[in-house]
């Protein structure tokens, strides 16, 4: 690992105005269970590490609509045993307990767990091309290993995945995502916040240099008490998504009123199933009723794999 | 659950709690990452990027330079020593020399003030390569075209054991055939035939603790500390390729976290002398994650087997042909090899067997042992092929291997050599598969298989402890065997203080120093217990016998009479403590008795070990498996194994390496493989390599410690923890197919299932098979 300078903020305006004054080499560190790693393997190489893993953001606080307000240094273990979020929101908290292990999760910050890095392996080896990491240095991923890569929304210059779980369950609860930057403070949907790769792959989400993730805004879903979080992997636990399904569902009578979907470990962003959830309205809720999922144009995973897969929702 | 208790001893067959338990969960424990020694420095290791190719030039001189760096080692450092190793066959440099044969190989090390200097040095060493053509596969390094990795004429080790090596052919580096009958006169008439390929991954045998090394080399005497499971071997060839005697190389060994046989043999300590003794100062070196995966590795396999039976099921020829990747250089290659051969045929009666196992080098990093090794890639082809042919025939599986299993007393090599049958093996799998529920009826997509086999155990029987009680009656063991986890410091406590009529609180287990520890061969082959454990049984006896000595000295009876208890010596209602025994013997309060124990395969105080192997390790294991067609995820649902350990020493110890091995097994059949792409190996790290979580176990496992006092170690005692590693394969592998869903090639991923599942409801499909 390379030297670096190392400083603490006070608060989130001083984080901001030390990011800035330290320059384009500077990172924030938050939990630092994906920096970290990325600097011991060379993929980042800071000069200088913001420590912003105490500024005073360890809140979770109720909104007046009934809804949550989460501190960006909130930790992961802290959000997924809060009383509220698994009375309210239990898919977030499902979904926060089934990453990582039980160590990262006491030291991931809310924040941090937004902005994660894709864990294709060609972008944590510095010794391979990745358009990520050297943007115009190629995808070796698309021929290569890529069986947890992207399905959807993937381009020619990348086919990596968001790794995370939290914002799989956050985009399906419409979370909004607060950021203190230059300009002052403002608000970004999360749906909005990810980016698809397109021609830019090195930029994973829509903030600006020197933007710094203060809070999580979570509006009430009263509905949201009869959601899950089920998670396909390669063994039970300390294993990223082969693919995962946040869902929430609203059942009246036997017919779906309302329902949410979003999926993990298949594309560059946590993917709101949109087209899923507009067909699923008004339906009966049977399994038969469940949506097959469109068949990808061009997916880089196997194609009978995909095409066969269905969403279930229920149980864990 | 134990089947029979053992009776009439105190400290024998009591489920002690471990004697280290506790410095351990306090993290009080040492291991060799945590140690430190005045002026020692920090060594990191420049390994190839490329598998296979020339090294044109090294230029270090940058790196040389460099503050805090006190010295580079490269291959033409070690032009004044025969710098060539291997236990087996010495093919291995210490580093490389002139050309790399495997991605990871030790080109440079640099000796540095701290870790980051060193590490920064790395990045200053040129290397210029020119790549040579790739061999990273068993079927490129057959081709009668491919280069050959290693010319010349064999070299063998100090330790290969196997009568003679052979010749090199092509880059088949050891060969090993098991001949008897006539296969093709026997399997004629045969009414059930079945005929395979099977592919077996490499896999790593992921010890938490990483290979770590101090060295301190001086002209007459080299001291190393070392995560090492032999160190008596290591001592012999470190002094070989150094040109000392062997009491001049110390080894102190101390805790282990975990061996698996990942540390068995030579691993790092050349290289942490050779650049001790370039830069004239202890060095330590601590592999991270990666290296270690390339230090040391399970061998994949490729494998053929033709098994036939008549109409009733008996069996009559098995054939099979193998090959086994072992890397660039052949550590434990050639035993490896000849274990898997002596497993293929199973411990089976048979016509004919033809056995043909050959051990391949290709560029790929280095196999040595593992756990259960030869065993676990053979039984669970073996044990298929018994399935299918159960099968076919109509047969239960449980009925088949009843009708076909060896009795005790009978030969279990088709030749008649060797050792007989030394357990109840029918005995064994009947409780295994009643474990599963057997005979309950069962849903679809659910199935059940046993598996059976043996491993040859014991390796070498050579081992020598000694036991010396001090004036005040505490007592030291001091063994060569390695406490690593499995928990031997707290067995032969209690081995010892059984003999002494004490309680084992009273005895210490030293960990090996081989300036004092006597000569023990190695900590493998589930050997401690029986061997070392013998040894320190006849030196714990041979203490006991100078406390009666002394004690009918001073009472005046013959020494028959008098008991040893509680730490006293009694007759009828006299008692002494030990500590009195000792002072009344030297007439002083100070003195001691120390005496040694010894096991060697002829005469000395132990009966004969000459007959190999030692004992029959039996492999037996029966699981329950559930398949979800959705996923293609194999659900085990129920799993028992069984520890066939003749008397159980310590019985919660057996239960939890059993439960261990299990682990591993189960591991190495659903979920580890490591990923090669072009020679490289790219899942290098413990988030890819998947090893199972504590939240992929079974829902039920059985742990059966079977007693029948049958072993030839301390009580009836004969190893375990290694059994069941090589027979849960196997019977997943049996339970699967029994569900409907045979398959030829691990690990048995839900992807790998899925697609047998979509391959078996279209039979037209075109895509590969397994």
């Amino acid at each position: 690992m390379r030297p670096f300078d190392y400083e603490r903020a006070e608060d989130a305006t001083g984080a901001v105005a030390a990011l800035r004054r330290r320059g384009t080499g500077a990172r924030y560190l938050g939990g630092g269970t994906n920096l970290v790693d990325l600097m011991k393997l060379g993929v980042e190489t800071p000069d200088a590490l913001v420590d912003v893993s105490r500024l005073p953001l360890r809140g979770i606080e109720e909104r007046p609509d009934g809804g949550l307000r989460i501190g960006a240094a909130v930790r992961n273990s802290e959000l997924a045993a809060h009383r509220a979020v698994r009375e309210r929101y239990p898919l977030l908290s499902l979904a926060l307990l089934s990453g990582a292990s039980g160590q990262l999760r006491n030291l991931a910050t809310v924040g941090g767990n937004l902005l994660q890095r894709t864990r294709c392996s060609y972008f944590q080896d510095v010794s391979k091309p990745c358009n990520k990491r050297e943007p115009g240095s190629g995808c070796p991923a698309i021929e290569g290993e890529h069986r947890n890569l992207a399905i959807i929304g993937h381009s020619d210059s990348c086919v990596a995945t968001h790794p995370s779980d939290m914002a799989v369950a956050l985009v399906a609860l419409d979370a909004e995502v607060e950021v203190e930057g230059e300009g002052g403070t403002r608000t970004i949907p999360l749906r909005e916040f990810h980016r698809l790769p397109g021609d830019e792959p090195q930029r994973d989400t829509v903030l600006q240099p020197g933007d710094l993730i203060t809070a999580v805004e979570l509006p009430l879903l009263a509905f949201a008490t009869r959601s899950t979080y089920r998670k396909v992997r390669d063994r039970a636990a300390f294993s990223f998504a082969v693919v995962s399904v946040a869902v929430a569902v609203d059942v009246a009578d036997g017919v779906v009123r309302d329902c949410r979907l979003a999926l993990g470990g298949v594309a560059h962003v946590p993917w709101r199933a949109a087209r899923a959830e507009e067909a699923l309205r008004g339906q009966p809720a049977t399994e038969e009723s469940s949506p097959r999922l469109p068949a990808p144009s061009s997916s880089r995973r196997d194609r009978s794999a995909t095409t066969h897969s269905r969403c279930r929702s229920g149980g864990q | 659950m134990t089947v029979v208790t053992g009776t009439g001893t105190r400290e024998v067959g009591r489920s002690r709690t471990r004697l280290d338990a506790r410095e351990k969960l306090r993290g009080e424990a040492m291991f060799t990452g945590d140690m430190e020694v005045p002026g020692m420095l920090y060594g990191r290791v420049l390994r190839s990027q490329h598998p296979h190719a020339e090294i044109v030039s090294i230029n270090t001189s940058a790196a040389e330079r460099m503050p805090g760096v006190a010295a580079v080692l490269v291959g033409r450092d070690l032009l004044d020593i025969d710098p060539y190793y291997g236990h087996a066959i010495k093919d291995r440099p210490i580093i490389a020399i002139e050309r790399v044969r495997f991605s990871g190989e030790p080109v440079a090390a640099v000796a540095a003030e701290d870790e980051a200097t060193a590490e920064a040095a790395l990045a200053a060493i040129e290397v210029v390569y020119e790549e040579l053509p790739l061999v990273d596969t068993i079927d490129k390094a057959l081709d009668p075209a491919a280069p050959l990795l290693h010319e010349g004429p064999i070299r063998p080790g100090l330790f290969h054991g196997l009568g003679n090596l052979g010749e090199r052919d092509g880059n088949i580096g050891y060969r090993y055939r098991l001949d008897s009958g006539d296969v093709a006169g026997e399997s004629a008439g045969a009414a059930f035939v079945t005929e395979g390929e099977y592919l077996f991954p490499a896999v790593y045998q992921y010890a938490m603790e990483t290979h770590s090394v101090i060295a301190d080399w001086k002209p007459n005497e080299i001291a190393i500390w070392a995560s090492c499971q032999h160190p008596f071997l290591v001592q012999a060839e470190i002094a070989d390729l150094f040109g000392l005697p062997i009491g001049a190389v110390r080894i102190q060994v101390p805790y282990l976290g975990g061996g698996f046989g990942s540390k068995s043999y030579t691993k790092m300590e050349p290289l942490t002398v050779a650049l001790s003794r370039k830069a004239r100062a202890p060095v330590k070196i601590v592999n991270r994650v990666d290296e270690s995966m390339v230090t040391s590795r399970r061998h994949g396999m490729r494998c053929w087997m033709r098994t036939t039976a008549d109409a009733d099921g008996t069996l009559l020829t098995r054939e099979s042909r193998f090959w086994l990747d072992t890397g660039a250089y052949m550590d434990n290659g050639p035993r490896v090899t000849a274990t898997a051969a002596d497993s293929a045929p199973g411990p089976y009666r048979w016509r004919a067997v033809h056995i043909d196992a050959m051990c391949v080098y290709c560029n790929t990093a280095p196999s040595g042992s593992y756990r259960a090794f030869g065993a676990t890639h053979l039984q669970w082809v073996a044990e298929s092929q018994l399935d299918e042919l159960a099968r076919k025939a109509g047969i239960d599986p449980l009925e088949m291997r009843r009708r076909n299993l060896l009795r005790p007393g009978e030969p279990v090599r088709p030749d008649g050599s060797g050792k007989p049958l030394d357990a109840d093996l029918i005995g064994d799998v009947e409780r295994a598969a009643a474990a599963v529920g057997w005979d309950e009826p069962k849903g679809p997509l659910v199935g059940r298989g046993v598996s059976v086999g043996l491993l040859a155990a014991g390796a070498h029987p050579v081992s020598r402890a000694s036991v010396r009680m001090r004036a005040d009656g505490s007592v030291e063991v001091s063994v060569g065997t390695t406490e690593m986890g499995q928990g031997p410091r707290t067995v032969m406590a209690q081995i010892a203080a059984e003999e002494l009529g004490c309680s084992s609180d009273r005895v210490r287990v030293l960990g090996a120093d081989t300036r004092f520890t006597p000569y023990d061969r190695s900590t493998g082959a589930s050997r401690s217990t029986t061997l070392a454990g013998k040894a320190v049984q006849n030196a714990a006896a041979a203490v006991a016998a100078k406390l009666r000595e002394t004690a009918c000295e001073v009472w005046d009876v013959a020494s028959e009479l008098i008991e040893l208890r509680d730490g006293k010596a009694a007759y009828g209602d006299l008692e002494m403590e030990f500590s009195e025994v000792i002072a009344k013997r030297f007439g002083f309060t100070g003195g001691e008795i120390i005496e040694g124990g010894e096991v060697r395969p002829m005469g000395g105080d132990t009966g004969s070990y000459a007959e190999g192997p030692v004992f029959w390790e039996v492999c037996v294991a029966a699981v329950e498996v559930e398949v979800d067609p959705e996923l293609g995820k194999v659900n085990v649902t129920r799993t028992a194994t069984v520890a066939d350990v003749g008397r159980a020493i310590n019985p919660l110890l057996v239960e939890r390496q059993d439960e261990g091995a299990f682990m591993q097994g189960y591991g190495n059949a659903m979920f580890e493989e490591m990923v090669y792409r072009d020679g490289e190996l790219i899942n290098d790290n413990l988030l890819e390599y998947r090893v199972p979580r504590i939240q992929d176990l079974p829902r039920q496992m059985t742990s059966i410690v079977v007693e029948n006092e049958d072993g030839p170690g301390p009580h009836g005692a004969k190893g375990c923890g290694e059994g069941a590693l090589a027979a849960v394969p196997a019977a997943i592998v049996n339970a699967l197919g029994d569900a409907g869903v045979p398959i030829t090639q691990l690990p048995l991923t839900p992807e790998r299932v899925w697609r047998r599942l979509q391959d078996l409801s279209e039979p037209q499909s075109t895509e590969e098979l397994t």
